[in-house]
């Protein structure tokens, strides 16, 4: 290394290079490394994607950078930014000066990365001022530019308004304007855009890309999003259980990936042409379980003897082709067969199926301090026998609404929600009890919808319980096959939810609907909770079970993608609206609403064809 | 697939062995004070057979013995006499009887009504909520003692059963307000929800689900409450609106040892100590219970 210690000769070209970097929590004599052996490096203006599912190490690797990482962590390897040496426990005067002024970092959640009883202007002006080093007259005009170039609209009422007046989208703006100030050369951004709806989102990754290119900074993008990953990056990284597996061009990545896992999360993408996303078995080891060879193996299929007791040499995030796999795949991802298509159209003779769900005309009202809202309005649409309807929308578009309209939650306002012919009994009515033996709902966050403490063996059978049916033995025989047509192993009935992952819970909740055999199973965002790869294999069991049970499906979601490949009806809502209705292929072939056509594009999408911002790069 | 499951090496005990653990694992002074109360507990039930001598009994030429005195008629009184020479060993062990049951009666009705009141109030919401709120609002705000007093001033003194209601009642305020945030929580998002909508009626969801869960709140909550009734029934004795002669209660020791305080120490001492030790160790068995019952802070495996 040249160069003193810590002040390095300032290198713009490269601001941000990583070697060796091992970090390990500690707590007491119990000592375990989340990130291992990791080596990468930005340079100017470039885009590198850390991608990778919950647990891989992507954002511990990013906090290590900026000396974020609280005491208990220990940090070994080098991490060089632009001009300083980032080491184990660094000073707090040497962070202050590394911090904003040479890499800065955006959250997920912008909301509340910033202080709730400041304004804008303030927080803004403040941290120029610190910054930069102007008085605070300046700082003033210099947050008002900042406002201007993260497009903000109207950046001058902006000053004065606080974040829980503005949008989501606008405060990731604003924590931009924050990171700009102090003209950082590297960016970390932590999944900025995974809690906003696709079009903010779309916008979001466009102004990212607009001022890399404008000051020319490096910036490392963590998601779990290879789509997102598509749109934006120039490179990419892939992260499994805190090591970097794969790395490379973003281009080639995509079309050619050599690390099986690499593939394995690419196919786990579902996407907007309908291919039907295959999920990889298993899940992330715990950082204290590792195993001692390649942490994927047990997850392979093209796992050998070797793969188990061995390490293969680390891969390299420098944007040079790299791969840490024994047995790397050749050639290109051949997605030439398309997969069988989700809708099947009905043929003229066959008879038409019977009608299970409908609404018509159906609004509904919620009470709020300031009056009625009403959340949707004028909604007409019939979900039918062996029909997998989509319902999707941006937050706010009162799709959940709909499935609680469905499943007698809550009353229609005007209109009527009927089920069978006779209109939805409400959720607390006797009439409901049978109802409820029809229609069925899996919840978005398994977690929470399982009783923490009874085990997933009694909460499967609890519906069988309450309605009575079968004896003692039969329930528990039912509970087997429950459990199995759910994919899950009949040990885990005596569990508790917490001993088990988000997709086993998912699983346990699916089958806890299932008990009752309803005819519709009404799922909300059932997926949005989960990694992609258990995501798939989710929507891999909802196909199946569709085909084997004969059961109709309302799939709630906001990823446009999951919709095509689950779904053969589509209903788009804006606003409380219903603004398209009608079968998958063809409204995603040719979209008829200008707003359908805007979430289409704005989805990203790892077989879009348009090619990413690569030429930018030097 | 060695590694492909976390939980393998995830091993299952039992909720006895969790508990015994967790004893095991605690500090000294939390062990000495569950032994004091072990104690308390021990007296508390054989003290009919354990005491030496009838604790009504008087002896008016033995009055006022000190600690380890021998009396006139050579009986042994470890803990010296009172004022009509009566064995105080004995009236202790039947004091902490009668107090032992006025709180552990008192505390468990306050805490079923208490909770219960929660529940109905998170169930209709509502003006039913409304009225409920209110109620424990002035409750909060009005010193429980003044309700008690009144409500015997009106009822009289010597009813027992009623002493134990009206001594439990206090801080019934505090477990409707628990049981109900807790059960708005859970009704609102969660696994309430989720099994309302398999067909269940109100009562599998509240006793069978929501009630394991927020057990553990309301047993932290009964582990602080427990040593305020101890309080209140000594002090409602100590004034004379409590346990009636010639039933005893820690409280009523402490009244008759005011008057002899210079020359007879130990007839208000030794009650004394007895209930600050009792509150003192429910207090800090109670800190610790909530520890441990805390999910953020125990894994619960």
């Amino acid at each position: 290394m040249e160069g003193p210690a810590e002040e390095l000769k300032a290198d713009h070209s490269t601001p941000l290079e990583i070697s060796g970097l091992t970090v390990s929590l500690k707590t007491g004599a119990w000592k375990c490394a989340i990130v291992e052996d990791v080596s990468l490096r930005v340079r100017s203006g470039e885009i590198l994607g850390l991608v990778g599912e919950s647990g891989s190490g992507k954002t511990v690797t990013c906090l290590a950078a900026l000396g974020l990482l609280g005491p208990a962590w220990q940090m070994e390897g080098e991490i060089r930014l632009a001009r300083t040496r980032i080491t184990d426990a660094p000073s707090a005067g040497q962070l202050a000066s590394v911090r904003g002024r040479e890499a800065a970092m955006i959250f997920q959640d912008a909301s509340a990365s910033l202080n709730p009883i400041e304004k804008i202007g303030k927080q803004l002006t403040k941290t120029v001022a610190r910054l930069r080093g102007v008085s605070t007259g300046e700082a003033r005009e210099i947050a008002l530019d900042l406002l201007r170039r993260v497009e903000m609209p109207d950046p001058e009422e902006r000053l004065h308004s606080y974040p829980f007046q503005l949008s989501g989208g606008q405060n990731q703006r604003v924590m931009i304007a924050v990171a700009l100030a102090g003209r950082p050369e590297l960016l970390f951004a932590d999944e900025p855009t995974t809690a906003l709806d696709v079009t903010v989102q779309s916008q979001i990754l466009d102004l990212i890309k607009s001022l890399r290119d404008e000051t020319k900074m490096g910036v490392v993008f963590v998601t779990h999003d290879l789509g997102v990953v598509k749109e934006v990056c120039d490179s990419v990284a892939v992260m499994y259980a805190g090591r970097i597996v794969e790395s490379g061009s973003v281009e080639r990545i995509m079309n050619a990936p050599r690390h099986p896992y690499t593939l394995g999360l690419i196919e786990s993408m579902p996407t907007l042409s309908g291919h039907v996303p295959e999920g990889i078995e298993g899940q992330v080891p715990a950082p204290d379980k590792r195993p001692p060879g390649c942490a994927f193996a047990p997850r392979c299929e093209k796992a050998q003897e070797k793969c188990w007791s061995q390490l293969p040499l680390g891969a390299e995030g420098d944007g040079g082709d790299s791969v840490a796999c024994f047995f790397p795949l050749e050639g290109d991802l051949g997605r030439t067969e398309r997969p069988e298509h989700p809708t099947q159209s009905r043929s003229a003779d066959e008879p038409v199926p019977d009608t299970l769900l409908s609404l018509n005309d159906a609004a509904c009202d919620y009470d709020t301090r300031s009056g009625k809202f009403r959340a949707v309005s004028g909604i007409t649409l019939s979900l039918n026998e062996g029909d997998r309807l989509a319902v999707i929308g941006e937050s706010g578009s009162g799709k959940s609404t709909i499935g609680k309209l469905m499943l007698g939650i809550e009353p229609t306002s005007e209109g009527a929600a009927s089920f069978m012919g006779k209109p939805v009994p409400m959720l607390g009515t006797s009439d409901h009890v049978a109802f409820a033996r029809s229609v069925q709902l899996v919840p978005q966050n398994p977690f929470l919808s399982l009783d923490p403490r009874a085990t997933i063996g009694s909460q499967i059978e609890e519906p069988l319980e309450i309605h009575g049916i079968g004896t003692k033995q039969e329930r528990r025989a039912r509970r087997r096959e429950l459990l199995e047509s759910a994919g899950l192993s009949p040990e885990l009935a005596m569990r508790y939810p917490h001993e088990i992952s988000g997709g086993q819970c998912q699983r346990a909740v699916i089958a806890r609907a299932l008990a009752l055999r309803p005819k519709v199973l009404i799922c909300d965002e059932a997926t949005a909770s989960l990694d992609v790869s258990v995501q798939a294999r989710i929507i891999e069991l909802l196909r199946e079970l569709h085909r084997m049970h004969d059961l109709s499906i309302v799939f709630i979601t906001h990823d446009l993608r999951l919709a095509r490949s689950l779904c053969s009806h589509v209903a788009v809502m804006r606003s409380g609206q219903l603004v398209e209705l009608g079968e998958t292929s063809p409204m995603f072939e040719a979209p008829e609403h200008p707003y359908t056509s805007q979430l289409l594009a704005s989805m990203p999408d790892v077989e879009s064809t348009d090619s990413p911002t690569m030429e930018t790069t030097q | 697939m060695a590694y492909a499951d976390p939980s393998e090496a995830f091993e299952r005990r039992s909720s006895t062995q969790v508990a015994i653990a967790h004893v095991i694992a605690s500090p000294v002074i939390v062990k000495m004070a569950m032994l004091w109360l072990i104690m308390i507990l021990f007296i508390a039930v054989t003290a009919r057979w354990i005491m030496p001598y009838d604790y009504q009994q008087t002896a008016l030429l033995s009055r006022l013995l000190p600690p380890g005195a021998t009396g006139a008629s050579g009986d042994f009184h470890l803990l010296g006499t009172d004022h009509l020479g009566r064995d105080l060993l004995s009236r202790l062990f039947s004091s902490i009887q009668l107090t032992m049951l006025v709180a552990v009666f008192g505390t468990f009705f306050g805490a079923v009504v208490g909770s219960c009141i929660g529940f109905v109030a998170a169930r209709f919401r509502g003006w039913v909520d409304d009225v409920i709120m209110v109620l424990v609002d002035f409750q909060a705000s009005m010193p429980f003692v003044i309700i008690a007093l009144s409500v015997i001033a009106v009822m009289g003194t010597g009813n027992m059963l009623l002493f134990i209601l009206l001594v439990g009642f206090q801080g019934w305020e505090r477990y409707a307000r628990i049981s109900r945030g807790m059960t708005l929580s859970a009704v609102n998002h969660g696994y309430a929800a989720a099994i309302r909508l398999l067909g269940a009626g109100t009562f599998r969801v509240y006793l069978r689900h929501i009630l394991p869960n927020i057990l553990a709140a309301l047993v932290v909550q009964v582990s602080i409450n427990f040593p305020e009734t101890v309080i209140l029934e000594t002090s409602m004795s100590f004034l004379g609106v409590g346990i009636q002669p010639p039933n005893t209660s820690l409280g009523n020791l402490l009244s008759y040892g005011r008057d002899y305080l210079l020359n007879a120490w130990w007839i208000a001492g030794v009650p004394g100590c007895a209930i600050f030790f009792t509150t003192l160790s429910m207090s800090i068995v109670g800190d610790w219970l909530r520890d441990v019952l805390d999910p953020t802070t125990s894994s619960g495996t």
